[in-house]
């Protein structure tokens, strides 16, 4: 964020400024590797989950694997946060990140 | 042998000897303690329950809107295994149950959570971890790595059946 000299009074906020300044910005869902967990694994839950084909989810697999993470899927706030908690559930390590 | 196989209703069969099913029993009240971050244990707990978000307001609301719904998930799952080891019969010196698609699901999710839950105690911190002999003196270290022999046979089984589908 960008300093500011103006003095700051954080309001009590019900939404973050960012998604009020740009509503359509999606979201990322972003999966991390991590030593554990299986790669099968990862491919199992890509396709259950999101309905990747095998080709695809093995690609997302492998870029995860190999560059330490990878965008799975990105939308609005409420759909990313669903699908990063039904991650958590399947044992996956997932965020929400803008671009 | 395999553990798992599918069988003509579209269920899972589980066959396992009676000494492995011993030992799953075994570690399932110790999932439960992680999971539930029962004091001694609690270090265990976070890789059970990542971060959604790196700004920690976010993750506050992000929880807030959670609530308990992912411990509820692996109480639920851990509750089912605990039944079907409960349920199944001995045949021989083997015990076999028959699962649905939930069962299953539950399954999984508590082979890969322990999985999760032992790497930590064995101190399995990089993939290169993996390539150091195990340790046979560690009871952990054995476990771990016919778990993950169990959840890939699993896997195996699961992604065959989404090729069929």
């Amino acid at each position: 964020m960008e300093a500011s000299t103006a003095p700051v009074v954080v309001p009590e906020r019900t939404e973050t400024p960012d998604e009020t300044d740009e509503p359509d910005r999606p979201w990322n869902v972003v999966v991390w590797n991590d030593p554990v967990t299986l790669m099968s694994h990862v491919v199992y839950v890509l396709r259950k989950l999101f309905g990747y084909d095998e080709p695809a989810a093995t690609r997302l697999m492998l870029r995860v694997h190999n560059e330490g993470k990878a965008v799975v899927a990105s939308g609005p706030r409420e759909k990313s946060e669903f699908d990063v908690h039904r991650l958590h559930a399947h044992g996956l390590q997932a965020t929400l990140q803008r671009d | 042998m395999r553990r798992f196989r599918r069988i003509s209703d579209g269920h899972v069969q589980l066959r396992l000897p009676a000494t492995e099913r011993a030992v799953l029993s075994s570690l399932l009240p110790q999932l439960l303690a992680v999971v539930d971050g029962v004091e001694g244990v609690e270090h265990l707990r976070a890789r059970l329950f990542p971060v959604a978000y790196d700004d920690a307001e976010r993750e506050r609301e992000f929880q807030r809107l959670v609530g308990d719904d992912l411990a509820e998930q692996r109480r639920a799952a851990l509750d089912d295994v605990v039944t079907s080891l409960d349920t199944g019969r001995s045949r021989g010196r083997h015990w076999v149950v028959d699962l649905d698609d939930d069962g299953v699901q539950s399954w999984l999710a508590v082979l890969h959570d322990l999985r999760l839950v032992l790497a930590q105690v064995v101190g399995i911190r990089t993939e290169d971890d993996w390539n150091r002999d195990p340790d046979t003196a560690q009871p952990a270290e054995i476990v771990l790595w016919h778990i993950g022999a169990l959840q890939e046979e699993l896997l195996d089984l699961l992604l065959g059946g989404l090729d069929a589908g």
